[in-house]
C-alpha cells in the first residue's frame, strides 16, 4: 500500500511544477486522461485512478461566469449531473480559480454553493492553484471533460454548441456534453470528440 | 442647475446640429461598461440606393468585446436588425481585431471603440424608414458581463448625403481586410505559405495570422515569420480541429518598414504534392 501511495504523492508533486502549455498539449482524444490527484470540499482525498473502470466527467466551474450561471439558472447542469450518475458516472466538478479571483471558493463556500445551486456532483474539487486546471489545459468555464472507464479521455470541448450565455439556447443547441455522457456510457464512439469550450477564461491565480 | 444647464445645451445643439450634416444616429445604450449607438453613413435613404448601417461601441478602458472568431474565450455580439419591408442588410463587416490574451487563452478582440457595420439596400419605393435593433454582446475586463437592449433610429427619406457620422465608417474601413493579391497555400504542418510580387522583407517587418474559426491554429502558440523576395511562410502550430486536408481562412495582418499595418484576408488550400523547401 505505502509504494503506492508514493508514487501519487509524487505524481501530485510533478505536476505542480509542469508548464501548463507542455501539459495541456500532451491532451489527446483515445490517449489516457493525465492521472491527478485532489481534495474535494468535505477535505476527502479523491484520485483520477480510483474512479477506474467507471466513466468520469470532469467540469470546471467559477459561479460568477454568466455562462455558467446559464447552466445553473437553468438546472441544465444538475440535471446533467443527476443523470450522469444514474449512468454510474462520477461527476467532478472543479474550481480552478486563484485566490481573489472570480469563482474562487473555499471548502465552505464550495458545499454553500453546491446547495444553493441544488447541484448533484461526486466531489467539487478545491483547485486554486490550477494544478488540475493546467494539467487538463482548461480554458473556460464551463470546459468539459469526459473519460472512459478504461481511463482514455473521449471529449473535450464545450458543455453545447452555442456560445451564449442566454438559457433559452440550451434546448436550440447540440448538446455536446450529453451526447458525450451518453456515448461513452453506452460504450459507443462519441461523435463530436473536440469542440469548442466556450465560456469566461479560468481566473487562474496569476 | 446643472440640469438647466444641460437642457439649454441640448437646445443650442439642436439648432447648430440642424444647419451641420445632420446626426444621423440614434439614442444611446449606456452600461457601465459601454455605450453603444445605431448609426447611419448617409443622412437619407434614397430609394434603391445602398447606405450603411453600424454599431458603434465605445467600451470602458481595459474592457474588450469579442470579434467573428472570438478566440479562447467569449463570443462574438449579436445584432437583430429590423428594417422595413424589402430592405435587405448584409452580414457585418467585421474589422480586423487586436490579439488579446484573457488569462490561459488568446482571444481576438477589440477595445476602446469600433463600428460594426451592414451594408442596406432599400427598396425602390419608400415613404419612411424605421429601423430597430436588438444587440446583445458579452463584454470582459478581468470578468465578463453580458450585455443588451434594443435601438431605434428613424431615417428621413429623400437625396441622401454623407451624415455627421460618416467618418466613423471611413476609419473602420481602414481595419476590414481586403483579398490577399498572393498565392496562398496551407503546408500539412501549418505553415503559411504566400508567394507574390510585392512580397519582401521591406513590406514584411512583421506578420501575424488571425484564424477565422476556433480550433484552426493553436492560438497562443508563437508564429515564426520567414521573408524572402517573392515569398513569406509563417510556421503556425495546429490547433484542435486542424485538418491538412482542408484550406484554412483567416486574415493575415502585415506590418511593414514603416510600421503601416495591411489586413488581407487569406482562404489557403492544402499544399499541393505535400511539403516542399
Amino acid at each position: 500500500m505505502m509504494p503506492k501511495i508514493h508514487f501519487w504523492l509524487a505524481l501530485a508533486a510533478l505536476s505542480f511544477v509542469s508548464l501548463p502549455g507542455l501539459a495541456a498539449a500532451a491532451l489527446k482524444i483515445g490517449a489516457p486522461a493525465p492521472a491527478f490527484i485532489g481534495v474535494d470540499s468535505n477535505g476527502q482525498t479523491v484520485r483520477l485512478a480510483d474512479f477506474k473502470g467507471k466513466t468520469v466527467v470532469l467540469e470546471w466551474t467559477n459561479d460568477g461566469c454568466p455562462y455558467v450561471g446559464k447552466w445553473y439558472r437553468s438546472g441544465a447542469m444538475q440535471q446533467l449531473q443527476r443523470d450522469a450518475a444514474r449512468l454510474g458516472a462520477v461527476w467532478l466538478t472543479i474550481a480552478s480559480s486563484g485566490p481573489g479571483e472570480q469563482g474562487y471558493v473555499d471548502a465552505a463556500q464550495a458545499n454553500a454553493d453546491t446547495k444553493s445551486r441544488n447541484a448533484d456532483p461526486s466531489h467539487v474539487l478545491l483547485d486554486p492553484q490550477g494544478v488540475i486546471g493546467h494539467l487538463y489545459g482548461a480554458q473556460t468555464t464551463p470546459h468539459i471533460f469526459v473519460i472512459r472507464p478504461d481511463g482514455n479521455l473521449a471529449y473535450m470541448g464545450g458543455a453545447d454548441s452555442i456560445a451564449s450565455t442566454r438559457v433559452e439556447d440550451i434546448r436550440k443547441a447540440e448538446p455536446y456534453a450529453r451526447e458525450a455522457l451518453e456515448a461513452v456510457a453506452a460504450g459507443k464512439p462519441v461523435p463530436h470528440p473536440v469542440t469548442r469550450p466556450y465560456g469566461c477564461a479560468v481566473k487562474y491565480s496569476s | 442647475m446643472a440640469r438647466v444647464l444641460s437642457l439649454l445645451l441640448s437646445f443650442v445643439a439642436g439648432f447648430v446640429g440642424a444647419r451641420a450634416a445632420y446626426a444621423l444616429e440614434s439614442a444611446p445604450i449606456t452600461t457601465p461598461h459601454a455605450q453603444v449607438k445605431l448609426v447611419s453613413d448617409a443622412d437619407s435613404v434614397e430609394p434603391g440606393k445602398q447606405f450603411r448601417l453600424g454599431l458603434y461601441f465605445e467600451l470602458a478602458k481595459g474592457w474588450h468585446i469579442y470579434w467573428s472568431n472570438p478566440g479562447g474565450a467569449g463570443q462574438p455580439p449579436e445584432l437583430d436588425l429590423t428594417l422595413p419591408r424589402d430592405a435587405k442588410a448584409s452580414g457585418i463587416a467585421w474589422p480586423t481585431p487586436l490579439r488579446v490574451p484573457e488569462g490561459p487563452v488568446m482571444t481576438y478582440s477589440y477595445l476602446n471603440e469600433v463600428l460594426l457595420a451592414v451594408t442596406v439596400t432599400p427598396p425602390s419605393g419608400l415613404s419612411s424608414f424605421p429601423i430597430t435593433a436588438k444587440v446583445s454582446w458579452l463584454i470582459c475586463e478581468k470578468i465578463c458581463v453580458p450585455e443588451e437592449g434594443s435601438l431605434r433610429l428613424d431615417l428621413p427619406v429623400g437625396a441622401a448625403s454623407p451624415s455627421a457620422e460618416a467618418p466613423l465608417f471611413a476609419a473602420a474601413e481602414a481595419r476590414i481586410p481586403r483579398p490577399s493579391p498572393y498565392a496562398a497555400a496551407v503546408s500539412p504542418d501549418a505553415t503559411l505559405l504566400l508567394t507574390g510580387k510585392g512580397l519582401s522583407p521591406e513590406t514584411v517587418r512583421e506578420a501575424w495570422f488571425l484564424p477565422a474559426a476556433w480550433g484552426e491554429i493553436d492560438d497562443l502558440a508563437q508564429q515564426t515569420l520567414s521573408v524572402a523576395e517573392g515569398r513569406l511562410s509563417l510556421a503556425l502550430k495546429p490547433g484542435q480541429t486542424f485538418d491538412p486536408k482542408a484550406a484554412l481562412s483567416g486574415v493575415l495582418v502585415v506590418k511593414d518598414a514603416t510600421g503601416k499595418e495591411n489586413f488581407l484576408t487569406i482562404i489557403a488550400p492544402p499544399q499541393e504534392g505535400g511539403r516542399k523547401s
